[in-house]
């Protein structure tokens, strides 16, 4: 099930990464859910804004330029 | 011979003035062919225009020149727009062309909504076909100028934006011949390299100097691109066939990195947000569980026998301190009444009053005998007095009571005030009462003094009695 779990996160494209976040949040926010689905929830919710941050990819980028033959090299 | 004569500068001078102050002049458009054409180094070009019976030179300065969408060549039928002007140098008019069309393309307007039907109806601006523009895109394609501002509005927006973003240039041609192939061959460059999406605009301009992104190739190729295209052509007004097929048309460079390029800070921003939002909502939930926790502890241990007992125990105190304030209440009430009773009574003195009766008591029981025997012995001595005396008694008391006449008569007409001749005073207290003996009076006390011709009233200074009296009272 984890690994399942796992597995769809790794597909979540950042847009759907901040929409499953949304969506925690309403479950989590519900305060009368059982506390074993609350504390899954909310691991989910970590994992998903640690992949959000991997996505971002904080590498700041040089300018490339795009040569005829299909090199690049920095603008 | 004219009276008047005048330099050929003058003349030529003369003759241009009139060609400039010619409205037709100033915009007209000459069909012709090409001839003598002659592409200077300078960037000007110089040709003539001629049909069947005459010629007239034309030049096309750089300015203008640079802005030609395709090569002139000997004998092309051409439309030229321009002015004609003289040189005054050679003493020869020609046109100065500012924009020369081929002949049979008919005029850049028309033309471009002949493209934009006949495109519309192939279906390349449908809606359907659009493609949306990435939500994160990392990697973003620019097929633009190398150089100008819209190359650095873009950089400049995409840095401030998201530094993290990767942009890739193409350069390419953006007006003039061979701009639409460096266009189309851009946008396939980077669809092969693999960008999210792809920029391709240029600065504003003229409509001629826009004409590449209304060329139905350039539209082909973004129709094709099956990578995202955002267009942004020259100024917010302007648009081209470019702009139609594009997923998405931004009207200006800078408004199309922004579309383009996800504000990093703003997302960071949310992140951040959904972090706390995360942390809080556990939080709640941990708490709200600890309190119901805390609650079924309370009840559970409100009901242990041990907490039973000890409420009794609890209402037990409860009850002994409220039966101890009471009695303590009590008290110091009744002692408060003892109190004021006490006050009350405090000034009589009790023991001088008991003292006082006893002092009777002891009196009249020593003088209770006594006296009855005095007055037996009285009696009996009155007895024999009175036997003494009983013949007299008779004379005596008509001696007595002509005495008493005799007295009566020589008392008569004398008021008491008479005896208080000679330095005799009768003294009363403030109650006109006789004053008989010094007891009577306190120092300070008023007393009134009666004399026989008046009245003093007196202080009282000193009161003694007499040591004899004193001593006499005291046994």
């Amino acid at each position: 099930m984890a690994v399942m779990a796992e597995e769809k996160q790794k597909e979540r494209s950042l847009e759907e990464n901040f929409a499953f976040l949304e969506e925690t949040l309403k479950k989590l926010e519900d305060s009368e859910i059982p506390l074993e689905t609350a504390f899954g929830l909310y691991e989910e919710g970590m994992r998903a804004l640690k992949a959000c941050n991997d996505q971002i990819d904080k590498v700041e980028k040089k300018i490339q330029l795009l040569q005829e033959n299909g090199e690049t090299n920095d603008f | 011979m004219a009276k008047n004569i005048y330099s050929v500068s003058q003349v030529n001078s003369y003759i241009k003035n009139m060609f400039a102050q010619d409205y037709l002049m100033k915009n007209i458009s000459v069909r012709g062919e090409v001839s003598g054409l002659k592409a200077h180094s300078s960037g000007h070009i110089y040709f003539n225009l001629k049909d069947e019976k005459a010629l007239i030179p034309c030049v096309m300065f750089r300015s203008h020149a640079a802005l030609l969408r395709f090569r002139m060549k000997e004998g092309m039928q051409v439309v030229a727009n321009g002015e004609v002007g003289v040189y005054e140098r050679d003493g020869k008019y020609q046109l100065y062309v500012r924009a020369l069309e081929e002949e049979g393309k008919g005029n850049l307007a028309e033309e471009f909504e002949r493209l934009k039907k006949r495109l519309e109806e192939m279906g390349l601006f449908a809606a359907e076909y659009k493609k949306p523009i990435p939500f994160y895109a990392k990697t973003i394609g620019v097929v633009t100028a190398p150089t100008g501002s819209v190359i650095h509005d873009i950089i400049n927006v995409t840095t401030r934006r998201n530094p993290y973003v990767q942009l890739i240039l193409c350069p390419a041609a953006v007006q003039g011949e061979g701009a639409k192939e460096s266009i189309v061959r851009g946008i396939r460059q980077l669809e092969q390299y693999g960008v999210d999406v792809i920029i391709v605009g240029r600065g504003g301009g003229s409509i001629e100097d826009l004409w590449a992104f209304n060329e139905e190739e350039v539209a082909q190729a973004i129709f094709e691109c099956t990578i995202p295209v955002i267009s942004a052509v020259g100024h917010e007004t302007d648009f081209t066939i470019a702009d139609f097929v594009a997923d998405l048309r931004a009207p200006t460079p800078s408004a199309a990195a922004e579309l383009a390029v996800r504000d990093v800070h703003e997302l960071e921003e949310r992140m951040e947000n959904f972090r706390r939002k995360l942390q809080y909502s556990i939080d709640a939930v941990h708490k709200n569980y600890v309190y119901r926790l805390d609650g079924y502890r309370n009840r559970l241990e409100k009901n242990s026998p041990r907490m039973q007992l000890d409420n009794m125990r609890e209402r037990t105190m409860v009850l002994e301190e409220k039966f101890t304030q009471f009695l303590e209440w009590r008290l110091a009430q009744e002692r408060m009444r003892y109190q004021r009773i006490w006050d009350r009574l405090y000034p009589m003195p009790d023991g001088w009053l008991k003292r006082q009766r006893m002092h009777y008591e002891s009196l009249r029981e020593r003088f209770l005998p006594t006296a009855g025997r005095i007055l037996q012995n009285r009696r009996q001595q009155y007895g024999r007095i009175a036997e003494r005396f009983r013949p007299d008694m008779d004379k005596v008391l008509q001696e007595k009571k002509t005495q008493y006449r005799i007295l009566l008569e020589r008392m008569k007409g004398r008021s008491p005030l008479e005896r208080l001749s000679g330095g005799y005073a009768y003294l009363a207290d403030e109650k006109k009462k006789a004053v008989t003996g010094v007891a009577q009076v306190k120092v300070g006390d008023i007393v009134h003094l009666r004399l026989r011709d008046g009245r003093i009233a007196a202080k009282v200074t000193e009161a003694k009695a007499d040591q004899a009296d004193v001593d006499r009272r005291r046994s």
